[in-house]
């Protein structure tokens, strides 16, 4: 191409562009949500017509057993149902009301007496080093109603915890003293099993006793995926559908349905089925009867497995229409309901199949038969049918609104304003009919009352997988944030001066409009009064005031003041020790970056531009003081290869140094990989090696993944030279304006290789003889260096891993690994995240 | 705060009005007319069907509340929509990047955009033709790639999208001049972009 031929080869390459997107598949759905949603806005009372008879009438439990399990299907069809999303929003209140901030009370947690009397991790006892307390449940993966209704199991990344449905405030009870991560669960028809499938094999517990009876683990690898357990009709034997041996969480290119003899734990069938692109993406369902297994996979195949066999009976397709949402067999076996999963652009409904005349049929394509029934839900991205003795309910939630339907009247029943703020979460309809119970995306449980369709209790000690958590100064306090889409901070007392009867955590939830405004990160500052001040970092789910700081102390939480909404910000905020706050954003109309510094309780005073070339920023991170704004560079978001790593003075904006990673082939790899020593002293970045060609390819390897360390004692002395901003330089002046003579390369250090990157990382604050410890994760362990700034000496200290200390929690949570370490600073406690909970890691005197 | 000038109604603002009054012949218009001008726009920035199908999906929702509002959208539907559209497409990226260290898995939207590209080819020459363009897509779509963030915005609302002036500047919160000048820049670094990818590959 030349110039004289670019103007149109350009024309011709946007062309090509314009015409390369893909038709929509669901425009005609999303079409009829959208319409119905606002019919539903201007016809509320019709809503509320259906509900009177749940006033006066209490729903009876005729057959609780197997009916209720039947209710334990659930379907996330996260990318799928548009018409999801668009729905009962338009219910809630207006977009201009304000942000509020509710503090729940929480359950009194254990106390913190084992807190007291630390050391400082040291090289010297470091050998000491034990996980002390794990504060929160984990995340959850699924939970199930028990059929009597009185116990809710819950499957955590940490074990199963059973809440007594009759009093939730109750601490819940971890089954069997059992931790690992649980993948599902499921009761028995009569309630006295239940199965749990964890990492190391399935468990079938006498419910009552809650004492293993059988531990199966044939044909199963260590790290066999169970996506669902099923007992059969008669309670002998235990359904499964499981990838043995599973690529990565979610990928696995053998699935298998498992029978096993529950007495002995023998398999007595094990065959593989056939899913493609999205295996396991919607669960199978089992027939009552025993006789068939269905099985739907995300581009619309669904097969039928004679449960006798093995072998494949129907294959049928609904391609290219919708994603099937829930699969749910009658009692009597004898239909197929498909929720969610319309064709021919017949979007959120409920179709009832016969299966004999799929059978007889053997249809190639779905809409070749015709449903013998068609309930219309509108819209979706959670669904479950369920059964109440021979009652049959629809259960369904959009991002906002749980609805409950009467499915043979076909009527609304009652709705829940859940709050829901993503497109994942679970519903459960109680045995009784009387509570819907809500999952939120960051683990949040909401119990409902179907009647009063009022939320009677939030459940928050669960938590989610990318938990972050940092110390305040004087380590009494850790700040805590469960879940990015939650709105939720934890906020724990760890001095152990909180009343035993007092909430631990305080939960601090911040919402508008309605809805949970999420929360992508938070900084915590101690005034000189003993006065806290939270900061967070909002999205921008909500377009006004989506960040701000709230004032926080012990007795009382009230709002300081709000910034103004933005897009981006980098990092963390990070509070100077005048208590000034600041941020990094990046300017709306280019690549100018911006730092915002905010004097506490004030309006912001100050925006400082930092330049605007053509560069990203990919990560970035404040030093201690906050005098120092770190960030890594690259210049393409979609192949971001970050090979320059720039330091800026923040009360000036004038750029101090610049880290050329290109000269040693290296580059800055994922984002939060940045921070610096307790003192300020080091900077520490992750990085790898990827060639140039391979930034197409599996963006997953890194060659020579290492934590790489720069001194930082230069900048800082440059700091001290340069001159206030307003003078200019004289000719022949000492003082200089330009950046740093910082070396570039790092600090060599003899770290191991971490070929697929580290996931995070943390200093310790020196210890007495100058050293350093440097806490490093992947996702296989965490390991422990010191490092030596003497002799720029680093060895491994201490490994831990997931059978450090056994057996009771894991430190990998495959694949994510930890996600957040953080040192005290007053070098006692290692903080570590990564399943939900917050590990403390200490040496105890003595 | 500044008033805002009486401005003349146009079709949207009358759509708009009645929109607000619950008229569901107005609402299903609104749908019927920007529902894939807004597909587009978002697939051009994510690259996923479904997903782009979601946010528009998406988009629709937030007026339904905003008309619901005590000060609900009375002008510039169009602006206002892909307003929406690229505060979602901000938010997205956003919310990629917290997701549980999960990478998007462009190449499943690779193969479904291609799969959308080629479609069904029988004849060799329609396999070179569709391979010939689907190799001008990938590397435009690098060339964009390599924009800044607000070049390539407005180059897809004003070329992809084919959004006024006007209206991209409306939805950018720019002045029009400024839009004008990087459109500019923006189509200088792409034609840039695209011969230095050229020569590239016809080096030996």
């Amino acid at each position: 191409m030349n110039e004289n031929h670019a103007g149109d080869s350009l024309e011709a390459a946007l062309s090509a562009v314009k015409a390369a997107v893909p038709e929509p598949t669901r425009q005609a759905a999303q079409k009829r949500a959208f319409l119905a949603a606002a019919q539903t806005t201007t016809h509320t009372a019709s809503v509320d017509s259906a509900f009177p008879q749940m006033h006066s009438t209490r729903l009876s439990l005729r057959r609780p057993s197997r009916e209720a399990r039947v209710t334990s299907r659930l379907l996330l069809a996260c990318a799928t149902f548009a018409a999801a999303v668009i729905g009962l929003l338009a219910l809630l209140p207006s977009l201009n009301q304000d942000v509020t901030l509710t503090v729940l009370e929480a359950t009194p947690t254990n106390p913190m007496s084992s807190l007291a009397n630390l050391q400082p991790i040291t090289p010297d006892n470091a050998a000491r080093l034990e996980r002390l307390m794990v504060l929160g449940r984990g995340a959850i993966n699924t939970l199930e109603y028990a059929p009597d209704g009185e116990t809710l199991a819950v499957a955590t990344t940490t074990g199963v915890y059973l809440h007594d449905t009759a009093s939730w405030e109750r601490e819940p009870v971890l089954l069997g003293d059992q931790g690992g991560n649980v993948t599902t669960l499921a009761y028995s028809d009569d309630g006295t099993r239940l199965a749990t499938a964890y990492t190391d094999g399935v468990r079938v517990w006498d419910a009552q006793q809650n004492q293993v009876l059988v531990h199966i683990t044939e044909s199963l690898a260590d790290s066999a995926n169970v996506t669902l357990l099923d007992f059969s009709a008669d309670g002998q034997t235990l359904r499964a559908f499981a990838c043995p041996e599973p690529i990565n969480r979610l990928t696995c290119d053998d699935y298998h349905i498992y029978v096993w003899d529950i007495a002995t734990g023998e398999t007595w069938l094990d065959f593989p089925v056939n899913q493609k692109l999205f295996p396991g993406m919607t669960p199978p369902v089992f027939s009552p009867d025993d006789q068939w297994v269905v099985i739907a996979d995300a581009p619309g195949n669904i097969m039928f497995y004679d449960m006798n066999t093995g072998g494949v009976v129907l294959t049928f397709a609904i391609k290219y229409t919708m994603t099937v949402n829930d699969m749910v067999f009658t009692l009597d076996s004898q239909h197929l309901i498909l929720i969610g999963a319309g064709f021919g652009g017949q979007g959120g409904q409920a179709t009832y199949w016969r299966v004999q005349d799929l059978i007889d049929h053997q249809p190639h394509m779905l809409s070749e038969l015709t449903p013998v029934r068609t309930v219309q839900i509108n819209n979706s991205i959670v669904s479950q049918a369920a059964w109440t003795g021979e009652h049959e309910w629809i259960l369904s939630a959009t991002a906002d609104m749980v609805t409950l339907r009467d499915a043979a009247s076909e009527t609304i029943v009652q709705t829940f304003a859940s709050r829901i703020t993503s497109m994942s979460a679970e519903v459960r309809l109680s045995p009784d009919a009387q509570t819907v119970i809500v999952r939120t995306p960051g683990s949040m449980l909401q119990i409902w009352d179907v009647v009063a369709g009022t939320l009677t209790t939030e459940i928050t000690a669960y938590g989610s997988r990318g938990n972050t958590a940092q110390f305040d100064s004087s380590r009494s306090v850790m700040l805590n944030i469960p879940g990015y889409s939650e709105g939720v901070m934890h906020i724990w007392s760890l001095d152990g001066t909180t009343p035993a009867d007092a909430p631990n955590p305080t939960t601090i939830m911040i919402q508008a409009d309605g809805g949970s405004i999420p929360v992508s990160d938070a900084a915590l500052y101690e005034t000189e009064d003993g006065q806290r001040i939270v900061a967070y970092m909002g999205d921008i789910y909500v377009p006004e005031r989506t960040r701000g700081i709230w004032r926080y102390n012990l007795e009382a939480l009230s709002t300081a003041f709000w910034m103004e909404s933005d897009q981006f910000t980098r990092g963390r905020p990070s509070f100077r020790a005048d208590g000034t706050m600041q941020r990094l954003r990046e300017a709306g109309n280019s690549r100018r970056w911006l730092v915002i510094n905010t004097p506490v309780g004030d309006e912001y005073t100050r925006t400082l531009e930092l330049g605007s070339d053509d560069a990203l920023r990919s990560s970035a991170a404040f030093s201690p003081d906050g005098r120092l704004l770190v960030a890594s560079i690259c210049q393409n978001w979609s192949f971001c290869n970050a090979d320059e790593i720039r330091i800026w003075d923040t009360l000036t904006g004038r750029l101090l140094a610049r880290l050329d990673l290109k000269i040693i082939g290296l580059a800055v790899r994922s984002n939060d990989v940045l921070y610096f020593s307790p003192d300020g002293r080091y900077l520490a970045a992750h990085t790898c090696y990827r060639p140039a060609l391979d930034t197409l390819s599996d963006q997953r390897v890194c060659y020579d993944g290492k934590v790489r360390l720069w001194d930082t004692a230069p900048v800082y002395h440059h700091l001290e030279q340069l001159l206030p901003p307003e003078v200019t330089p004289e000719a022949g002046s000492e003082a200089f304006d330009g950046e740093s003579d910082i070396p570039p390369l790092p600090i060599d250090l003899n770290l191991e290789n971490y070929p697929y990157g580290l996931s995070a990382g943390a200093f310790s604050p020196m210890n007495a003889d100058g050293s350093y410890l440097l806490a490093v994760t992947d996702n296989q362990q965490m390991t422990l260096y010191i490092f030596n700034p003497e002799t720029s000496e680093t060895s491994v200290l201490r490994t831990l891993t997931h059978a450090d200390p056994p057996p009771t929690f894991d430190v990998k949570i495959a694949p994510s690994g930890v996600t957040t370490a953080t040192f005290s600073l007053d070098g006692t406690l290692l903080a570590i995240s990564g399943d939900g909970t917050i590990q403390l890691w200490g040496v105890s005197e003595g | 705060m500044m008033g805002r000038m009486a401005e003349p109604l146009t079709n949207d603002d009358e759509l708009l009005q009645r929109a607000a009054q619950s008229d569901l012949s107005a609402l299903e218009t609104i749908f019927d007319t920007y529902y894939r001008p807004l597909y587009r726009y978002i697939y051009h920035h994510i690259r996923h069907v479904e997903t782009a199908e979601d946010m528009t999906g998406q988009v629709f929702q937030r007026l339904l509340t905003a008309l619901q509002s005590s000060s609900p959208p009375d002008h510039h539907l169009k602006a206002w929509l892909f307003r929406v559209a690229h505060n979602l497409i901000v938010d997205e990226s956003r919310r990629q990047r917290y997701r549980d260290h999960e990478p998007f898995d462009a190449e499943i939207a690779t193969a479904k955009a291609t799969a959308g590209i080629i479609g069904d080819v029988e004849s060799t020459a329609d396999v070179e033709a569709d391979v010939t363009r689907r190799l001008l897509v990938d590397q435009t779509r690098a060339a964009l790639d390599a924009l800044t963030p607000m070049q390539r915005e407005v180059i897809i609302l004003r070329f992809l999208s084919e959004l006024s002036l006007e209206e991209t500047a409306h939805i950018l919160n720019m002045q029009v001049g400024a839009v004008k000048a990087m459109q500019h820049r923006a189509l200088a670094s792409l034609r840039r972009l695209l011969i230095a990818q050229e020569s590239y590959e016809e080096e030996p």
